[in-house]
């Protein structure tokens, strides 16, 4: 009989399997769309980075070891030549309608018209690895090397640390309403998180999300119980949803947390190859595409991207 | 044959039965004519330290008995604001009248102490609580928090045992897991423990403590510190009360249910001072605030005891 | 309601929010209309199913000794190949590997699976599948192994998350199988078995390489703290769901001790992947950590694994 009690019940369970999330719960079930898996959009290319959305349902993204450095993907899918940058590994779009980008290689920052294809300079002599614009025009970058979040203000052209560190400041994005900015460090499990002020400045800093790591199973085998983990997450590029989701580029794919930092899920990686980062962008912003060494992929999901500059 | 069962239950559930979660308070819930109230004061707090740029409020209640002469014990509850009002579920002030006046719990100071939230900076920055990161996190920063910056002023200005025998820390839901981590890595300061639907489960990693109660069985660590063997000796010492029920929630952190279960299980196995209500109730404050009286007596049960052992001198804490 | 041990599974009683007495009368109703006789637990039979059929052609075991693997350094271990009466070298066969091999291949054992194979695949029920059976290393550095359960290397190679176990697998053991016989490259037709600390093992193989295994078959399950095993109902709740059939078998007399509560941990186990809207099944009896409940439905079991193997063209 207990056989039989354990099937009913169970049977009676199975209606609806989760029918007891809270409303506020970012389950994976209310992120992914069943059948919407990832597929490539971009491939061939030499290595690929800075996803970016713009105000339109285009994807654009930087091949670093390419000339003409930055493409965009129409959405039947065709890639073409945008605006000729190098060695861009971040960009985003600024209120001013220019295209921010970070030029490492060249120890800069530009700013590029995408209707003339001008290029300004707005800061030198900085590394920047990944960058985020505010709606106020403030500009956010990593400079990894420098364990070193920095800002950088367009309108006078003022460029100071912000934070300092971070074992590896990488991947860089905002909160819904730009109120926090979060922060991955590639070299270890959190992404940090401080309160912006409305000068600039970052305070509130906390080790806010804990990135997954793989186990590190051979440095464990002679004791038993829980094995160590990796301790660097290759936390890489960032985006946020309008629900305020936060997703990062990891070593083990994408993870995505709620706004006050609870794991929603790990995305499992399209292919065998590291992914550098993340966007949502596409048509309604509702495509979270990865750049993943030579290709890019995307997947339909329930989430829209927030365009910080609007 | 199965089909008969199935009508035998089906007639059975036909009659009166009480509905699911159908708890109610009990009279000491409620304030009992010449019972002397204590006082309760709001506060605020910034953290500067272990959660800089958090703001937060909290309240205090005194007890009429306190006597500043004599150490009083300490409840430090979680999400203060649900446990302190007198009209929610658990009407701690009202519940601590009435049992501290017939003499079943000693006076006890109850500190009623939110998550904190870290205020937007002007324009349409939204506030973000921070409420999940300090509960849900099973490291030491919680416990910091209460022991090293928020505690130490309130300590100051009121007569508190330092005996952990007499210092509980209580939550509900993300706050009971919180309070049990704040006495897991500060045995030595909160001997006691109360958790309501506690959240043992994976919202940020807080499924670890199960397994990290059952391993305070193995004493083999003889190349161990002095001070980890005292502190496995502590952990052990503590008196842990857990309630949950059959219909609380199963979502993308867990099964609270068979969390709640794993954590009793674990317990038992340490031969550790706990006890376990598992009721029908779903994740709400009901079950634990029907009960809540109950849970006090059982909690406090051998107080005079303590307090007699404090007072010569020999502290009873392990 | 005081807690009382020993653990009931979940919601398992009819009604369990019923106050005592009418649970009391459910379950007077319920001995009325049971007049066998209490059994004990764990009492679980082999069925006809487990023993050799006149009828049905029999397959053959090929065994092999001193496995030394390159991903467990200095390990020996001795493992077998059932291949069935019906395997044909121009169809590729589907794969099914069994952890803690011995316990599974003999004629007269616990399991009995190549006879359970012949049966099934006879009758039908299952596809030509050609079994592996794997025993955990031991360490060549501390003697001869006199009993296989006490392989050196099994918790290291059996608890422990992460792909190495899979590594060795995959990329050592199948292709020596491979070189003799046709094997299915499709991750559909290849599953994976184990008990206790095999279980979990066989869990994580097909979590990490869910393009070389879907299949899962774990009884009395060990996805407690052995070496971490506990995450797993955790991990599962919040990581993309893989495309894995899964079977859980636990009972409610399984397992208490230091590592864990087995019982618990497979009830989470099944809740888990529930909530993830897995293909799964879970038998909850009431056994302990014994193969016998396993073992008397393995041959169910393996139909409910294979069950759509016609249309799936395996």
């Amino acid at each position: 009989m207990k056989r039989l009690l354990l099937f009913c019940t169970t049977a009676a369970l199975s209606i609806c399997s989760q029918a007891q999330d809270l409303a506020g719960d970012l389950t994976l079930h209310r992120l992914l769309i069943p059948g919407e898996e990832w597929q490539l959009v971009v491939d061939k290319q030499g290595f690929v980075d800075a996803p970016c959305a713009g105000d339109d349902d285009n994807f654009y993204f930087s091949d670093m070891r390419s000339e003409q450095g930055i493409f965009r993907v129409t959405p039947d899918g065709k890639v073409e030549p945008f605006v000729k940058a190098k060695g861009v590994s971040g960009m985003k779009f600024a209120p001013d309608g220019r295209l921010y980008c970070a030029q490492g290689g060249q120890k800069r920052i530009i700013a590029i018209d995408p209707k003339t294809g001008e290029t300004s300079v707005l800061a030198t002599n900085v590394q920047p690895n990944d960058l985020v614009v505010a709606k106020n025009g403030h500009v956010y970058f990593t400079e990894t090397g420098k364990k070193q979040v920095t800002l950088l203000i367009p309108k006078t052209g003022e460029v100071r640390a912000v934070d300092i560190g971070i074992t590896a400041p990488n991947g860089i994005t905002l909160s819904a309403s730009q109120g926090t900015l979060a922060v991955s460090d590639y070299r270890g499990i959190h992404v940090w998180t401080f309160r912006v002020e409305e000068n600039g400045d970052l305070s509130a800093k906390m080790p806010y999300m804990t990135m997954r790591t793989a186990p590190d199973t051979a440095a464990s085998d002679n004791r038993m119980r829980a094995p160590d983990y990796k301790t660097a997450s290759g936390g890489d590029g960032m985006a946020t949803d309008t629900r305020g989701r936060f997703y990062v580029a990891t070593t083990m794919g994408v993870q995505v947390f709620d706004p006050t930092a609870r794991e929603c899920g790990l995305l499992t990686k399209p292919s065998d190859k590291a992914i550098t980062s993340v966007m949502l962008a596409g048509p309604k912003h509702e495509f979270l595409y990865v750049t993943a060494a030579d290709k890019i992929f995307r997947r339909k999901v329930q989430g829209e991207g927030v365009l910080f500059f609007k | 044959m199965h089909l008969l069962i199935g009508l035998v239950a089906l007639a059975l559930s036909a009659l009166s039965l009480p509905a699911v979660d159908d708890y109610r308070l009990s009279p000491d819930s409620h304030p009992q004519p010449g019972v002397p109230r204590g006082s309760v004061s709001k506060h605020s707090w910034e953290s500067t330290n272990v959660f800089p740029g958090t703001v937060r409020e909290y309240w205090v209640y005194v007890p009429q008995q306190y006597d500043k002469s004599r150490p009083a014990c300490l409840m430090i509850f979680q999400d203060g604001s649900g446990y302190v009002s007198t009209n929610s579920q658990f009407r701690v002030p009202i519940v601590f009248d009435n049992l501290i006046h017939r003499g079943e719990m000693p006076v006890t100071i109850g500190i009623f102490v939110n998550p904190g939230t870290v205020p937007g900076s002007g324009g349409d920055h939204r506030s973000r609580p921070t409420r999940s990161f300090e509960y849900d996190t099973p490291d030491a920063r919680y416990g910091r928090f209460l022991t090293e910056e928020f505690l130490p002023p309130i300590e100051q200005q009121f007569n508190i045992t330092t005996n952990a025998a007499g210092r509980a820390v209580c939550g509900i839901s993300s706050g009971a897991i919180g309070a049990f981590s704040a006495a897991w890595h500060f045995p030595d300061r909160y001997g006691k423990v109360v958790s309501h639907i506690g959240s043992f489960v994976n919202i940020r990693g807080g499924h670890v403590f199960p397994s990290q109660i059952r391993q305070l069985r193995d004493s083999a660590s003889a190349e161990a510190s002095p001070a980890a063997v005292r502190l496995r000796t502590q952990r052990l010492g503590l008196r842990v009360f857990l309630q949950d029920g059959t219909n609380d929630l199963d979502n993308l952190h867990g099964n609270w249910p068979l969390a709640n279960q794993d954590m009793a299980a674990a317990l038992k196995f340490a031969e550790m001072d706990f006890r376990f209500e598992l009721g029908d109730g779903g994740h709400s404050g009901k079950h634990g605030g029907a009960i809540f009286s109950d849970t006090m007596r059982w909690l406090w049960r051998d107080w005079r005891e303590s307090e007699a052992a404090t007072a010569k001198g020999n502290s009873p804490t392990p | 309601m005081t807690f009382n041990f020993p653990l009931r599974p979940l919601r398992s009683a009819l009604g369990a929010g019923l106050p005592p007495i009418y649970a009391a009368l459910l379950l007077g109703v319920a001995t009325l209309l049971c007049p066998t006789k209490a059994r004990a637990i764990d009492d679980y039979k082999l069925g006809p199913l487990s023993m050799e059929q006149a009828d049905v052609p029999k397959g053959r075991v090929i065994a092999h000794t001193n496995f030394a693997s390159k991903v467990f350094t200095n390990t020996t271990r001795d493992w077998w190949v059932y291949v069935p009466a019906q395997y044909d070298a121009k169809k590729p066969a589907n794969v099914m590997v069994f952890q803690d091999g011995h316990d599974y291949i003999g004629l007269k054992g616990a399991w009995r699976v190549p006879t359970v194979f012949d049966n099934l695949i006879h009758r039908g029920e299952m596809p030509v599948t050609i079994g592996i059976f794997i025993n955990p290393g031991h360490q060549t550095s501390r003697g001869t192994l006199t009993n296989a359960w006490r392989a050196s290397n099994r918790s290291v190679e059996y608890d422990s998350l992460g792909d190495r176990y899979s590594r060795f697998l995959i990329g050592e053991i199948l292709p020596v199988v491979a070189k003799d016989f046709n094997l299915t490259t499709n991750a559909e037709g290849r599953a994976i078995c184990g008990a206790s600390s095999g279980g979990i093992c066989a869990f994580t193989v097909a979590w990490e390489r869910p393009d070389q295994f879907r299949k899962v078959l774990s009884t009395i399950g060990s996805f407690t703290d052995l070496r971490g095993g506990n995450l797993y109902p955790y991990l599962i709740r919040k990581t993309e769901r893989k495309p894995l059939r899964v079977f859980l078998q636990d009972g409610a007399n399984d397992l208490d001790n230091a590592f864990g509560n087995w019982p618990l941990a497979n009830q989470m186990m099944a809740a888990s992947l529930r909530y993830m809207d897995y293909d799964y099944k879970f038998v909850f009896g009431d056994g302990q950590h014994t193969s016998k409940h396993g073992a008397s439905i393995f041959p169910e079991t393996c139909r409910w694994l294979w069950r759509d193997w016609k249309e799936k063209g395996l």
